[in-house]
Parts: C-alpha cells; sequence; structure tokens
C-alpha cells in the first residue's frame, strides 16, 4: 500500500476531508456536552438563589436576620456562584482533555492514512 | 471545496512529491496539531489528600460554627484551630501544579472580605454572639462552598 502511494499525487483536499470528518463528530459532541452542563448549572442555581432570596427577606421583615446578616448572606451567594464557576471551568477542562484525546487518535488515524500505514 | 481554491497551486506543485517529503510533511503537521493541544489549559490530578482535607474541614468548619451560639471568647481556641488548617490546605491547594482552580475555591473560603467562612468568624468576634437563623442560613451556604471544593476535586482524574 505504501508503496503504491509513493507514485500517487500528494491529495490536500482528501487530507482536510479526512480530518474534518474525522474531527467534526468529536466538536459538535463537546459542544453538546459542555452546553448541556452549563445550561443545566445554571438553571439549577438561578432557581435555589431565587427561594433562598424569598426566604431571608421573610426573615429579615420577621426580625429574624438584621441588615447586616442578610446583607452578607447575599454576598455569600456571589461567593457560591465564583466557587460553582470554578467547579465547572475545571471540571470542563477534565472533559476537554478526554476529547483531545479522542481527537488525537482521530488526527492520528487521517495522517497514518495518508502514508498508507493506516 | 471553494474555500480549498487557496490550496490549488499548492496542489499542481507538488504533483511529485515525493513520498519521504510525504511523511515529512505528515509528520510537521502532526507535529503542530500536537503542540496545539499542549498548549491548552491543564488540570492537576486527583489528590486524596486535599480531598479528604476538603471533607474533614466541612465537618469541622459547620461543627465550630453551630458554636457562634455562645460567646466567641468561650471558643476563640478551636477557631484559631480550625482557621490555621483551612490556611493549610489553601497553601498545599496553592502548592500543586495545575491546581489555579481549586486554589482559587480555597482563597474565597479564607478571604475576610468576601463573606466567607472567615468572615462568618470575624463577625463573631466583633458582635460577640450570632443569631441562631443567620448560623443556621451560613452554615448552609458554607456548606455548598464546601461541598463545590470537594466536586471539583472529585471529579479530577485519578491516577
Amino acid at each position: 500500500m505504501a508503496k503504491d502511494l509513493k507514485h500517487k499525487e500528494f491529495d490536500w483536499k482528501a487530507l482536510l476531508d479526512d480530518l474534518q470528518l474525522s474531527l467534526s463528530p468529536i466538536v459538535k459532541e463537546l459542544a453538546r456536552t459542555e452546553a448541556k452542563t452549563w445550561g443545566k448549572d445554571f438553571l439549577a442555581f438561578v432557581k435555589t438563589r431565587k427561594s433562598k432570596l424569598e426566604k431571608w427577606t421573610k426573615q429579615r421583615a420577621a426580625g429574624e436576620l438584621d441588615d447586616d446578616d442578610f446583607v452578607d448572606l447575599v454576598h455569600g451567594e456571589i461567593n457560591t456562584e465564583s466557587l460553582l464557576l470554578l467547579k465547572n471551568k475545571g471540571l470542563s477542562l477534565i472533559r476537554q482533555k478526554k476529547y483531545q484525546e479522542l481527537a488525537l487518535n482521530a488526527v492520528s488515524g487521517v495522517l497514518l492514512k495518508q502514508v498508507g500505514l493506516g | 471545496m471553494q474555500s480549498l481554491s487557496f490550496l490549488r497551486p499548492l496542489r499542481m506543485s507538488h504533483r511529485n512529491f515525493s513520498y519521504s517529503m510525504r511523511i515529512f510533511v505528515i509528520l510537521i503537521l502532526f507535529q503542530l496539531f500536537q503542540m496545539l493541544l499542549s498548549g491548552c489549559a491543564s488540570i492537576a490530578p486527583f489528590s486524596q489528600r486535599a480531598y479528604e482535607q476538603a471533607v474533614d474541614l466541612k465537618v469541622d468548619a459547620l461543627h465550630t460554627m453551630e458554636l457562634a451560639r455562645d460567646s466567641f471568647v468561650t471558643h476563640q481556641a478551636e477557631v484559631s484551630e480550625l482557621k490555621l488548617k483551612v490556611e493549610k490546605a489553601y497553601e498545599y491547594a496553592k502548592g500543586r501544579p495545575d491546581n489555579e482552580l481549586s486554589s482559587a475555591q480555597w482563597k474565597i473560603v479564607i478571604d475576610t472580605n468576601e463573606a466567607s467562612l472567615f468572615t462568618f468568624f470575624k463577625r463573631w468576634e466583633n458582635k460577640k454572639i450570632l443569631a441562631p437563623v443567620y448560623i443556621e442560613e451560613k452554615k448552609s451556604q458554607i456548606a455548598e462552598h464546601f461541598d463545590l471544593i470537594i466536586g471539583l476535586e472529585s471529579g479530577k482524574e485519578k491516577k
């Protein structure tokens, strides 16, 4: 096979087409997973914060929380959001690493095919 | 493939591309792709020690926060001991390579200007005693903060 390829024209178009064909499902899957995960977390976060804020507002009105307590709790929620973003960013990096390995394998396959070893 | 028309001259001029040259180009392309991937941000692997630290500190922190129904002076030693342990956990996280995200999380916990665990102790010290409702709500919030630290650590790749 490799011997035959010695006399064949180097086909850039075929190489790029193969690369596109191998990489596009991986990229699509990565984008779909990320959008789903981040969207789900964001919605859950907003829902929980809303109910907490309602609860604290009532407790504040009832005199169970003073103004400082209320402000501290609200600021604490900003911390929760920051911590959640850091966690999601980290987990997203871990997922991306797995997809990178898949992409590397796909590219190796395409390139080896070009030299007749795939 | 209209977009690939720019490659046409290249294709024509390399009609008799030698096999060794082809392998050379393939290797260069592969190397470039690998460089592209290695340039992407990486993250530290899972650490059993970091995980246990976070779990233990969550339990200790919630227990110590419960004591805020009493005077701060009575429990000052416990608070100092806990703060020291949390600072050690932060330093441990900061010292691990590729661990910026986890160390940033610990930094939020120890920052006294951030409505964090350490702010809770500062408020307790200033107010001498804290309201039971506030303690309960803050405990739930701090528990969530620790869960997010634990969640990131447990999600890391086990090697």
